[in-house]
């Protein structure tokens, strides 16, 4: 009984451990305070609509509104993202093949990146080629989860690509035939994964797509994509948020993000939950039975304690307090063992997941509450479905036994 | 005298599926503080039964069970078990210890059972050394039944009553699993300490001998007191 319950527990210590950990790395990465700050501008009708392998902007967001956008007391900057006016393929060397595809073009100030590996200074190279250049970390996932398994190609680690050179070929589609132009070969090098950088494409200084605009395409910078906007303090957000809807944008907050991801959990929090449901019930229909079995084989014993002046809640209180201690050992049990056991398997998910970027450092995290809510449950567990042998315990008739 | 316990046209029946079993019918009795009585009678006569009406773990079907003049209808459950386990000691013809317990723990369970601490304070433990030294069990105190004698065992139930001081011993065939020897060294031990401590005994037996040593002998057939002598 005690084993079973311990099983019980090592699994849904694992599980919670794994569950928490998960959650904790999205929610810390969502709460961060320059996140709570921000919020997304795009002007009305400018939603990025997907079209087969592409992308394309409806509206254009103008350096007035974005000047427009600064005036506001609340707002401490706005970090508008820009893109190249044309069309473009990367062309890359990678694990002895050239990989070649169509890519959007992104230009993001420094701030926006949230990339501490990157300098400042490093950054400010626009001018010169080999480009700096950053992709999305979600990207690099997306492609060893999805297309390098489904293909069976090789799978991409950050440290291939980091310092590894891009080749822009502007005005060249690899997937479609148009010429805009001549082709232009320009290179970049990639300095890193930003989380913050548009999914698809290659993100660049925005003062290199200016500068790509104007010297290649003989087109000056006149708009934007979108702009992340930082309040000063985040209950400035909702009040900005207003302002900017009223000035005609459309406004995306993180907390709407952080509502999606917490929505997210709470379906994994439930199945968790009904899956504990199943464990108590299946748990504690085998302390039931084992309680049943005891009662009926210590009856005798039962008897000679009521004799002994043993009141009927005595002899209840006797068997939900050994039911408590079986939770209560039972637990511990399991809770260690899920402890000790969570180690290697937090080797194994490392391991396995080794390629991907947006994972936590430790998937399994636990927390005070969640042990005490691990002891609780296997106690409640243990004391709720002895209860009802306890009471049948407690209203033996000791006469009936003694003349056995 | 002071009336401790009383039967008054007293009637148990018992209910095997349809039919009903009578145990006991309109027995009268009055059994008073210090007195040793004995009840005799073959099996299935309802010496059984009786007993355990005096000892309140049974109600009666008919008629009315005082305790110190109170009717034991009107007595909760929790009351009725404090009762039992404070002012009544039973000794059993099969001795009834706890087999996971010490001869010593054995004879402390009433006083844990009746503590509101769960403790055994240092008069009392004293109190279970003495019993031990009285009944000559002291070099047992440690072992577990089954290491003891069936004597030994019996002398352990009787300090396991005794223990709690009680007004009432209620002895059900207390020699039946016994030799004679040992028997008669036992009658002869709870006659004495009933005498000491002037306790009320009331000893069920098959025994003429053992019976003949009360004070009242009282004889049943078929649940009714025929004789009382």
């Amino acid at each position: 009984m005690t084993l079973a319950l311990s099983l019980g527990v090592l699994l849904m210590t694992i599980l919670s451990g794994l569950n928490f950990g998960v959650k904790n790395y999205f929610l810390q990465q969502s709460n961060q305070d320059k996140i709570l700050r921000e919020l997304t501008v795009t002007p009305l009708g400018n939603k990025l609509e997907l079209s087969l392998a592409t992308l394309i902007p409806k509206a254009q967001l103008t350096p007035q509104l974005i000047e427009k956008i600064k005036q506001i007391p609340e707002i401490e900057e706005v970090l508008p993202t820009n893109s190249i006016n044309g069309i473009s393929s990367l062309q890359v060397s990678l694990l002895g093949q050239i990989f070649q595809t169509d890519a959007l073009l992104y230009g993001a100030p420094y701030q926006s990146l949230n990339l501490p590996e990157i300098s400042q200074e490093e950054w400010a190279q626009y001018q010169n080629e080999p480009y700096p250049a950053v992709i999305s970390t979600k990207l690099l996932d997306l492609y060893n989860l999805t297309f390098a398994n489904a293909n069976n190609f090789p799978q991409i680690t950050k440290e291939n690509f980091i310092g590894k050179e891009i080749t822009i070929l502007l005005n060249q589609s690899t997937f479609f035939e148009t010429q805009e132009g001549p082709t232009i070969k320009l290179k970049a090098k990639i300095l890193g994964f930003s989380p913050n950088v548009k999914l698809i494409g290659l993100t660049l200084p925005d003062k290199t797509i200016e500068k790509i605009n104007q010297d290649f395409l003989n087109k000056a910078q006149d708009n934007y994509l979108d702009a992340i906007v930082h309040v000063k303090k985040p209950e400035y957000l909702s009040i900005v948020s207003e302002k900017l809807q009223n000035l005609g944008f459309q406004v995306t907050t993180a907390e709407q993000s952080l509502k999606t991801v917490e929505g997210i959990f709470k379906v994994t929090d439930l199945s968790l939950n009904f899956f504990f449901l199943v464990m108590m019930i299946l748990s504690g229909l085998l302390i039931s039975s084992t309680f049943l079995n005891k009662i009926s084989e210590q009856g005798r014993e039962i008897a000679i304690l009521k004799t002994l002046g043993m009141t009927n809640q005595q002899i209840g209180n006797l068997y939900l307090f050994e039911a408590s201690l079986i939770g209560s050992i039972a637990s511990l049990i399991g809770i260690i063992l899920g402890i000790i056991f969570s180690a290697p398997l937090n080797i194994f998910l490392s391991n396995f997941l080794s390629n991907i970027l947006s994972k936590p450092k430790t998937f399994f995290v636990y927390s005070p509450i969640l042990i005490i809510s691990l002891i609780l449950y296997a106690i409640l567990t243990a004391c709720i479905f002895a209860y009802i042998p306890a009471m049948k315990a407690a209203k033996l008739n000791p006469i009936k036994l003694l003349a056995k | 005298m002071t009336e401790l316990i009383e039967l008054s046209e007293v009637s148990k029946h018992y209910h095997l599926g349809k039919d009903i079993i009578p145990a006991l019918s309109n027995i009268n009795l009055k059994i008073n503080k210090g007195e040793i009585i004995s009840i005799i009678g073959p099996s299935g006569s309802g010496k059984s039964t009786l007993l355990h009406l005096i000892g309140l773990m049974d109600h009666a079907s008919k008629g009315e069970v005082f305790y110190k003049g109170h009717n034991v209808k009107k007595f909760t459950k929790n009351e009725l078990a404090h009762i039992r386990g404070e002012k009544i000691g039973f000794i059993f013809q099969d001795f009834n210890l706890l087999n996971d317990l010490t001869i010593k723990d054995n004879i402390a369970l009433p006083l844990l059972i009746n503590s509101k601490t769960n403790k055994i304070s240092p008069s009392q433990n004293q109190k279970i050394d003495q019993l031990l030294n009285q009944l000559n069990i002291s070099d047992r105190f440690n072992h577990r039944p089954k290491q003891v004698s069936g004597g030994q065992k019996q002398r352990a139930a009787i300090a396991r009553a005794l223990i709690t001081n009680p007004e009432i011993l209620i002895a059900d065939e207390p020699t039946g699993n016994l030799d004679d020897f040992t028997s008669q060294q036992i009658i002869n031990l709870l006659y004495k300490m009933s005498k000491e401590q002037q306790l009320t005994m009331i000893i069920v037996t098959h025994d003429k001998k053992i019976a003949e040593k009360a004070d009242k002998i009282i004889e049943i057939k078929k649940g009714k007191i025929t004789k009382t002598s």
